[in-house]
């Protein structure tokens, strides 16, 4: 059955559309789950030639889907505020029959034989997978780019001569550019927040265990996260909500209640007390003047909003955090990756090789003493944060920088406040706090206590609402 | 490991204890810078002073 389309939404690209706003259209039946799929794919056609924000399109999949939401919708089976929506995956989550790459030699031909529990409940409620985006070989990477990787280089949708943040480098310039209406990332060190904050989208690294990974290659299992990147805050707590809870397919997944992650946004943060983090010990670099003067601003928009806010201080220096989270990814991710180091790492790009070699060189007594230090930092992290509601803090200190620069491309990636939310589990969320002088995205992070990421929506809106431009959208 | 890193040829002999085939002298040599910035990084690592205070690791006995 056709669905008739609102004539307004000549006058509205479907980039130009929140998953928000195009879920009521769609609920409504004022546009098509066909049309809207067939808009996007034409949107990868028109644009993913200069932007490489796919490894893989399925196109044909996409349609067989789009066709049966649009069944299943007209015949008033309306699944919830996902159903007919496009997205898009890093090439690290499995999708039955389907190849995932995850970026390399490795792997060009692997199938996975089971899908990934995100994905499928994404699915299970009318979700449509228009294809796997582009990803750093196995999620690895310091910046540095070596052009030896299978699949050319993601490109960012503000300036195509920009990088994107890595490691989910298709996703966050994918969401941007409206090649996807929202897409999953992993996130071991940054590498969710790192794309969010390199295109101006929001991307949230959940509390450690909330969402499920299974089904997602591992890159280092003690600090993996799955999780959203979307255009708006909104559309981040949809998607959290559909694929957060309990999983027994994942080890590390934690059976407790899930929140509405919707319900506070909109709602005041009058009364609130938000830490504020903006020191991070003699070696961090300064801010970027840009991303300080946006993040100044963030401040005040909180505190115009009725927010009490404190300065915090963090237990270690960021370089703390950082030696404690290389030491545990070099062991932990040369353990899952090791028959491919010693047999075939001819075949691995030049970043993957360094940190499978760090793993290689690595004492056993200096990997438990960092997983020790790790819990003693969790803990203070903890005691910290909990003094707040929330807690807002520089997510990377500059924006993008050009592909040219390696060192600027290494301190974007090194240099960046994200690291500290995987070593202590808290859920962190960049998003957009308006733009530099170039026009490209700056970026904060609102981080929460933990499972309480409802929270971090609602102070996150409050920003977003205020700074976030949500209406500018790259031009391609 | 000497005081200023590893050298290329302890480097060479570690792979080949550790039964690392098939390597380059241009890839010996970045092993070693890589391996002596890896011991850089676990030296300066502070230690947890209790001995009490176990690993943040992952295993759990199925409840």
């Amino acid at each position: 059955m056709n669905v008739s389309v609102d004539p307004g939404a000549a006058t509205a690209p479907t980039p130009g559309w929140t998953l928000t706003e195009a879920s009521q259209k769609i609920s409504s039946r004022r546009i098509s789950p066909i049309d809207l799929v067939e808009d996007y794919l034409a949107r990868i056609a028109q644009v993913d030639a200069r932007l490489n924000s796919y490894i893989t399109v399925l196109a044909e999949r996409a349609r067989t889907q789009a066709r049966l939401a649009e069944q299943e919708i007209a015949g008033g089976r309306w699944k919830g505020p996902l159903h007919g929506i496009p997205f898009g995956v890093k090439d690290n989550y499995h999708v039955a029959a389907v190849r995932t790459t995850a970026g390399s030699r490795l792997m060009l031909d692997y199938m996975a034989d089971r899908t990934s529990t995100a994905i499928e409940k994404l699915e299970a409620q009318g979700a449509i997978l228009l294809g796997k985006m582009n990803t750093w070989e196995y999620g690895t990477g310091t910046g540095e780019i070596y052009d030896d990787l299978p699949f050319p280089l993601a490109r960012n949708a503000w300036n195509l001569a920009h990088f994107t943040g890595g490691s989910s480098t298709g996703v966050g310039t994918g969401v941007a550019a409206g090649t996807a209406m929202f897409g999953l990332g992993s996130d071991t060190g940054g590498s969710i927040r790192l794309p969010a904050a390199a295109t101006g989208v929001a991307g949230m690294k959940a509390t450690y265990g909330l969402v499920s990974r299974a089904g997602c290659l591992p890159n280092c299992w003690s600090l993996d996260v799955t999780g959203p990147l979307t255009w708006t805050v909104e559309d981040n707590a949809i998607v959290l909500q559909a694929i957060a809870g309990h999983d027994a397919r994942d080890a590390q997944s934690a059976n407790v209640p899930i929140g509405d992650y919707r319900r506070g946004i909109g709602a005041s943060i009058k009364g609130m007390t938000i830490g504020v983090v903006r020191h991070f010990g003699s070696t961090a670099p300064a801010l970027d003047a840009d991303v300080a003067k946006n993040l100044d601003k963030a401040e005040r928009v909180l505190r115009e909003a009725g927010a009490t806010l404190v300065e915090l201080t963090l237990p270690a220096t960021l370089e703390g955090y950082r030696h404690v989270t290389s030491i545990i990814n070099w062991g932990e991710s040369l353990s899952i990756h090791e028959t491919d180091f010693m047999e075939r790492r001819h075949l691995m790009g030049r970043a993957l090789r360094d940190k499978m070699t760090s793993g290689f060189a690595l004492r056993a007594v200096d990997f438990l003493a960092a997983t020790r230090m790790r819990r003693q930092l969790a803990k203070a992290t903890d005691a910290a944060i909990r003094t707040c509601d929330a807690v807002l803090m520089p997510c990377t200190f500059t924006t993008a920088p050009p592909f040219g620069d390696q060192e600027k491309l290494v301190a974007f990636t090194m240099h960046a406040a994200t690291s500290i939310l995987n070593i202590s589990g808290h859920p962190a969320l960049s998003i957009a706090t308006g733009f530099d002088a170039a026009g490209l995205p700056t970026s904060a992070q609102v981080v929460g206590r933990y499972f309480d990421e409802a929270t971090v929506y609602r102070v996150a809106k409050v920003i977003e609402e205020a700074l976030g431009e949500r209406s500018r959208r790259p031009l391609l | 490991m000497n005081r200023e890193g590893w050298t290329d040829g302890e480097m060479a002999a570690y792979a080949a204890a550790h039964g690392l085939e098939n390597t380059s002298p241009e890839e010996i040599e970045r092993m070693a810078m890589l391996a002596t910035k890896v011991t850089a990084v676990g030296a300066r690592l502070p230690r947890v002073p209790s001995k009490e205070h176990e690993p943040a690791n992952s295993f759990k006995v199925p409840q």
